[in-house]
């Protein structure tokens, strides 16, 4: 019997428009658009794509709440045996959509979810672990090659297969399952350490994690001429969040000029979702101390605070999103000759 | 000189080891969270803070050695209590504390502590 | 050094007037066991039971595991230092009762687990589901404390695997296998081009209900030491630890270690098999330190150029375990982890509690908090307030409807041996 698939696509992709249609609310279409052609295509007697949902990238990351309201209504009423989403490629607003998809439906559903997104996509964190991805190329140009292992993947979700991440070519989801294999232990243990005597390739059971270390710079020769920039991660923002920067999950980062206040009290509140922010509305110096920097500029023991602060929301932000907010700012600090920078975190 | 810090109830009616002792009203995670505050004030781990098998994870009761305060910070002893929290509340994540079997778990707690008091004297007299 | 063991494969098991093995059947004669073991100072009451594989029988709480054996020729009968007078092992002739085995049961504390189930799901995880098992139950005098308490039980165990090896004396054995490693100088001599090959094998030694013995000395008491690997083989080695029971090392598992067994088979075809370094898991940090050091240095001056390492438990020794590795690959050796993990219930927590960037070989042998679901047995030896504690770990662990309990990985024995003893193993999804 053939299964039924809803597609997911952005605007883009869902031929509405470009960047000027990023807004758009999400709908559904009862039609196979754009990948989904294509995707259905592949697919075969196994499963029709029934429909697609478009959300405009914008819209979905920065109205998180209603859209899933309306992805919830969809599913409710077109009762999908398996979503499939993207290819996302590398746009990191497209696949962190797809990934807040699954992340919805996993926590919500027993509806199984595949998507393909390129590895450095920010998207990837959330994703993997709510849903099955392929690995897609840079851009849309790799579109072909991707569409087919997708289907190839859907099609034994669909049958029920034994799928792994080796031998189908998803993403592991991180998931350390327990099973029982051939050969004993003691038996692996001896052959590993005779691949490595040998100088052959071999491969751990338990890769140990890799921890990503920064040096710590030169310290400041003489601090008190030195300028002094604060920033954190602690999603204070100016009142009314106007740069509309996410409680968590942040897709973006703030720049606020500070020459001409001694304190973000009163001006300044908090929007992270990840803790109380009773203290922190209260006073905002709390979590980002711009009071007391000023005080040292004042009292000469600091050179000058740099003219502006910057901010982001640190609970829930990928790993490839903090990076990338990180060179943002650094190269515009260093440019700008800051000499320090007081990095707070909640 | 060495302190217990403990939620060990026997401990507290009757300290038998000649050292300090400081209380603990909480559980093993409270226990944990006493033994941070100290190393972070200076004081060194001496025992570690885990047990060594899984079902030790489920004790309600913890005894953790820790040296006099020297004043100054040891980095592996922050490391190491750090992580043993980590690693206990993921441990612990669907797990109940065993409380039905309080009075055993206190008595071998007492019976480990032995075992440390034993090596502390093989390593400095 | 050299040993045969002479295996005697038993096949069946039944009581019987007198202790004997025919045609690969055990007879076991129960009293003969119970007045033996009432012999020991502290023992009041004995039980025996018998378990066979298939048969819908569940065995808790489980204190050891050894295997039934008599020596007839050589020195040392029994364990030297524990059973019997102090004599080296290793050299001589020993006829065993192969595919037997001797399972103590009894409460020391009320926290206790270990489960053998004979049949199903639960008999896939336990490499002591496929012994024909002699089910040892013993309760001990009022008033022991808990450490004579625990040496009664671990002693029976011990004894009654003698009794019951007894019957294997005139017994004429299937298979014969033979053990010999000479010195480091002639092996050396011999195997010139051969990568030379050091197990460490690490025990817990942390005090009451975690101890270990090497002819009778408490592990905690020693410095890492070396030992011909045919000592091990030969009853050298047995458990006092009766707290972790997925991978702790039962008496058993030294009887019959693997990881000897295996690398033995290797020697002088593509390794020369130095022997194993016995190195204790002590609790303080600075123990740990000076025996670390210790092993690496063993080792080294033993000219390795591979080492495995396997650990016994898990927590703190993760510690012990890492820092040795650290310390060999430092040294140019290159080296290879047997150890479980517990990466949560879902596993994706972090699996040990302390990693090192040059453990880069490790063997795991599964996540102990890996839930299996047994079914319910129809004949349960031992004590039913063990299994409520197997039950009560968790809300919706037993059904009470059908029987059924979910049980982790961490409450069956030998489930996740860090000495490679069984299959379990991790892979990422």
């Amino acid at each position: 019997m053939s299964k039924n698939i809803l597609y997911y696509v952005n605007q883009f992709f869902g031929q509405i428009g470009g960047e000027d249609k990023a807004d758009i609310e999400p709908l559904y279409k009862e039609e196979k658009i754009g990948p989904a052609m294509a995707f259905d295509q592949t697919i075969g007697d196994e499963g029709e794509v029934i429909g697609t949902l478009i959300c405009g990238d914008n819209y979905f990351n920065e109205h998180l709440e209603e859209t899933l309201k309306f992805i919830k209504e969809t599913l409710d009423r077109v009762k999908p045996d398996i979503i499939v989403a993207g290819p996302a490629f590398n746009a990191g607003r497209y696949g962190m959509a797809c990934a807040n998809l699954a992340k919805f439906v996993e926590e919500n559903y027993d509806i199984p979810v595949v998507t393909s997104m390129f590895e450095e996509n920010p998207g990837l964190e959330i994703a993997k672990k709510a849903a099955y991805v392929i690995p897609a190329g840079h851009s849309a140009a790799s579109m072909r090659k991707t569409i087919k292992p997708m289907s190839e993947l859907v099609k034994k979700i669909l049958n029920g297969e034994e799928i792994k991440p080796k031998t189908d070519g998803y993403f592991a989801q991180g998931k350390r399952l327990t099973v029982l294999v051939e050969k004993r232990g003691s038996l692996r243990a001896i052959d590993m350490l005779m691949k490595r005597l040998n100088d052959e390739e071999f491969e751990t059971e338990l890769p140990m994690p890799v921890f990503d270390k920064v040096e710590p710079a030169e310290p400041i020769k003489d601090i008190s001429k030195a300028t002094i920039a604060l920033v954190t991660s602690g999603g204070i923002v100016p009142e009314g969040n106007p740069d509309r920067i996410q409680s968590a999950s942040a897709q973006k980062w703030g720049k606020y000029d500070i020459s001409s206040i001694d304190e973000l009290k009163g001006e300044y509140c908090t929007i992270h979702g990840g803790y109380d922010p009773v203290y922190a509305n209260e006073f905002p110096d709390r979590v980002a101390p711009l009071d007391k920097l000023k005080e040292l500029e004042k009292e000469n023991k600091i050179g000058k605070v740099y003219d502006y602060f910057y901010t982001t929301t640190g609970t829930g932000t990928s790993v490839g999103n903090a990076m990338k907010f990180g060179k943002e700012i650094g190269k515009e600090l260093k440019e700008a000759g800051v000499d320090g920078v007081i990095l707070t975190s909640t | 000189m060495v302190i217990i810090i403990s939620n060990n109830r026997n401990l507290k009616e009757e300290n038998i080891f000649e050292c300090e002792f400081e209380y603990v009203d909480g559980d093993f995670i409270d226990v944990l969270y006493k033994v941070r505050d100290k190393v972070q004030l200076g004081y060194k781990l001496i025992s570690h803070p885990l047990g060594a098998s899984i079902r030790m994870f489920f004790s309600p009761v913890k005894s953790i050695v820790v040296s006099d305060n020297n004043c100054q910070l040891d980095l592996r002893s922050i490391s190491i209590i750090e992580s043993s929290i980590e690693k206990y509340k993921n441990t612990m994540q669907n797990r109940n504390i065993d409380y039905s079997n309080e009075d055993d778990y206190e008595k071998i707690d007492i019976e480990l502590l032995k075992a440390v008091f034993k090596e502390i004297k093989n390593l400095k007299s | 050094m050299k040993l045969e063991l002479r295996k005697i494969k038993i096949s069946d098991l039944d009581f019987g007037n007198e202790m004997k093995v025919e045609n690969g059947k055990l007879f076991i004669d129960k009293e003969k066991i119970i007045s033996g073991l009432k012999e020991i100072p502290g023992v009041k009451d004995i039980k025996v039971d018998i378990a066979k594989p298939g048969e819908k029988t569940r065995i808790i709480p489980v204190k050891d595991v050894i295997e039934p054996r008599v020596k007839i020729e050589g020195k040392g009968s029994g364990f030297p230092g524990v059973t019997s007078d102090v004599e080296p092992c290793g050299d001589g002739k020993v006829n065993v009762l192969s595919g037997a085995a001797v399972v103590t049961i009894g409460d020391i504390v009320g926290f206790q687990e270990g489960v053998i189930d004979m049949w199903g799901e639960g008999a896939k995880w336990t490499p002591f589901s496929k012994t024909y098992n002699i089910v040892v139950d013993i309760s001990v005098e009022d008033g022991l404390n808990p450490h004579e308490h625990e040496e009664a039980v671990r002693i029976a165990g011990l004894r009654a695997s003698e009794i019951i090896g007894e019957a294997g004396r005139d017994i004429e054995p299937d298979e014969v296998l033979n053990y010999e490693i000479g010195t480091n100088a002639e092996e050396t001599e011999k195997y010139k081009d051969l990568p030379k090959i050091v197990y460490v094998e690490m025990l817990i030694s942390q005090g009451l209900l975690h101890d270990g013995y090497i002819y009778g000395v408490n592990s905690g008491q020693i410095l890492p030491t070396l030992i011909h690997p045919n000592e091990e083989l030969d009853n050298a080695v047995i458990s006092g630890n009766c707290v972790a029971a997925c991978d702790k090392i039962t008496t058993y598992q030294h009887q019959n270690n693997l990881v000897i067994l295996d690398l033995y088979e290797r020697h002088g075809k593509d390794i020369n098999f130095l022997g194993v370094v016995l190195t204790p898991e002590l609790t303080t940090l600075d123990g740990k330190f000076r025996t670390c050091d210790y092993t690496a240095k063993l080792c080294k001056l033993l000219g390795a150029d591979g080492v495995i390492v396997s650990e016994e438990g898990y927590g703190n020794p993760d510690s012990d375990l890492v820092m040795i590795c650290s310390r060999l690959e430092k040294e140019g050796i290159k080296t290879v982890l047997i150890t479980d993990e517990c990466s949560g219930r879902d596993g994706e927590s972090q699996p040990l509690t302390d990693t090192a960037s040059e453990a880069v070989a490790v063997v795991s042998t599964g996540n102990v908090s890996h839930v299996v679901e047994l079914e319910k047995a129809d004949k349960v030896i031992g004590d039913s307030e063990a299994i409520a504690n197997l039950a009560g770990g968790w809300a919706g662990a037993y059904n009470p409807e059908d029987g059924t309990m979910k049980c982790e990985l961490n409450a069956v024995i030998g489930s996740t041996s860090e000495i490679g003893f069984h299959n379990a193993s991790v892979e990422l999804y």
